[in-house]
């Protein structure tokens, strides 16, 4: 669901954390949660049964800052491992920007591992998503214990596409912040493609957005749907047997101040109203933040995409 | 994968129209999150983060619709809570967004359904978008 609100200037994006019962994944939430600084430290929410099983999710937001101007947050969620709560896995599911997948390392468990892995596929499926398609790391999870399979056992058998995977201990907070920094850069990456299209496709429909994008083999392709019916100028309800304000089209009479967007600043390029405006045809569209660090070489077009630097793998 | 593109008009149309109801429903406050979590628009102010709210009401919400289908499906509408010096009123707009209404004391307006109704309404018609409109990237 990776949101983007020029209003109020904020970036969202959705993390779940998936895996079979008490493989560790509320462990790594609450272990971010512990190493926010105090400051910043947001509330974790859980909904858990009195055996500290996750019963629906467990969420913690996350700030990753401001970039340009932009605030960028994560929301971060658990589903329940335990088999019988598909219901609210795949509630948890729904708008999936990223995925964390934690193994259980053990060899007693793998069953279990494939059995979730397997769920999540399907879960996924149901609401059309592929999980190919997707950001997705995987996490395996307590190495500290006895009985465990290699790494390179558990790739084997988990892991036939080779997305990034991190050998952790969460509960002593082994291996849980480079999980989280690699799957929110995925997320990030992803992103940036995205909003590049779908703003591009706004632009050219004159719209906030009637349109659907494909990214397909053969390239990227923009269904416009017929424009939006125009707006009727609200009929005063009359009707109405309630009270209620002829709001239609008021002006801003003291509605809260927007943002002032004072001070030529990087969203001024070339715009003429606000700069936050939904884009219009054949005007230049309003130039989007970049995630500061390699800001040196957007091409002539694709300058409305936000950057982060590129996973690479680290050589072993 | 919904993508949900927030732009700034859109956004002050949506808040004017928010501002004006919860004066006429005298709401302590009112926020329009999209059902994945993220917020829209807020009017009045809890002193909170507005996100962690979204996320809860948006499961409640979503337990509610569970049971409903267990129930031979039934839709149910909105739930509500009423506490000792608040209550509160969740309900959807289309399919991809949620309204969160808190109201002071221990109970909700008359005829909330209402005037639910008609924010939902005018919701709509000011923003064209939140029906027909969430931008897709198919791959
Ligand atoms: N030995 C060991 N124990 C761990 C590790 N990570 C988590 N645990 C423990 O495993 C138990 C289950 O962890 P949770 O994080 O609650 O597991 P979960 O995946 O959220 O489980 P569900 O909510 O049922 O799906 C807890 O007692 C943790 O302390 C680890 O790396 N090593
Ligand atoms: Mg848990």
């Amino acid at each position: 669901m990776s949101s983007i609100n020029f209003a109020t200037r904020e970036i969202s994006c959705k993390v779940v954390y998936y895996g079979p019962g008490l493989s560790g994944k509320t462990t790594n939430l609450q272990v971010i949660h512990q190493k926010m600084p105090q400051d910043k430290r947001t509330d974790m929410v859980s909904l858990a049964t009195e055996g500290d099983r996750t019963l629906f999710f467990d969420f913690l937001p996350l700030n990753l800052g401001d970039i340009k101007g932009f605030k960028t947050r994560f929301q971060l969620y658990t589903v329940p491992g335990q088999v019988y709560y598909n219901s609210t896995r795949k509630l948890v599911l729904r708008g999936v920007d990223g995925i964390v997948f934690v193994a259980d390392s053990q060899r007693s468990r793998q069953a279990e591992n494939l059995e979730s892995l397997q769920n999540l596929r399907q879960n996924l499926q149901d609401y059309g998503m592929d999980l190919d398609d997707m950001p997705f790391v995987l996490q395996y999870n307590k190495r500290d214990m006895d009985n465990v399979f290699t790494l390179d056992e558990l790739n084997k058998e988990l892991n036939p596409r080779n997305v990034p995977f991190f050998p952790a201990t969460a509960h002593n907070g082994k291996g849980v912040v480079t999980t989280l920094k690699t799957i929110a850069m995925l997320v990030i990456e992803k992103f940036n493609v995205k909003q590049g299209f779908l703003r591009q496709a706004a632009a050219n429909v004159g719209n906030t957005g009637v349109h659907d994008v494909s990214l397909t083999k053969e390239g990227v392709s923009v269904k416009a749907q017929a424009p939006a019916a125009p707006q009727q100028p609200a009929a005063a309800p009359a009707a109405s047997p309630f009270r209620m304000p002829s709001f239609a089209a008021k002006p801003p009479a003291s509605a809260p101040a927007q943002p002032s967007t004072s001070g030529a600043g990087l969203f001024q390029k070339g715009a003429t109203s606000s700069p936050f405006g939904r884009p219009r045809a054949a005007t230049t569209i309003p130039r989007m933040p970049t995630f500061g660090r390699d800001v040196a070489k957007p091409q002539a077009d694709a300058d409305d995409e936000i950057e982060l630097r590129p996973y690479i793998p680290k050589k072993k | 994968m919904s993508d949900f593109t927030i732009f700034s008009d859109d956004a002050a149309k949506v808040q004017r129209l928010m501002t004006a109801y919860q004066a006429s429903v005298k709401a302590e406050y009112i926020v329009l999150c999209h059902r994945d979590g993220s917020i829209i628009a807020e009017v009045g102010s809890l002193g909170i983060d507005a996100t962690p709210l979204a996320v809860l009401s948006t499961a409640s919400f979503d337990s509610a619709r569970q049971v409903g289908m267990m129930l031979g499906g039934e839709n149910f509408q909105a739930v509500s809570f009423t506490g000792e010096n608040r209550s509160i009123y969740i309900a959807p707009v289309d399919q991809a967004l949620l309204l969160v209404q808190i109201f002071p004391g221990s109970k909700l307006p008359n005829r909330i359904e209402d005037f639910n109704r008609l924010l939902v309404e005018k919701l709509v018609d000011a923003v064209p978008a939140f029906t027909q409109n969430t931008s897709r990237l198919v791959r």
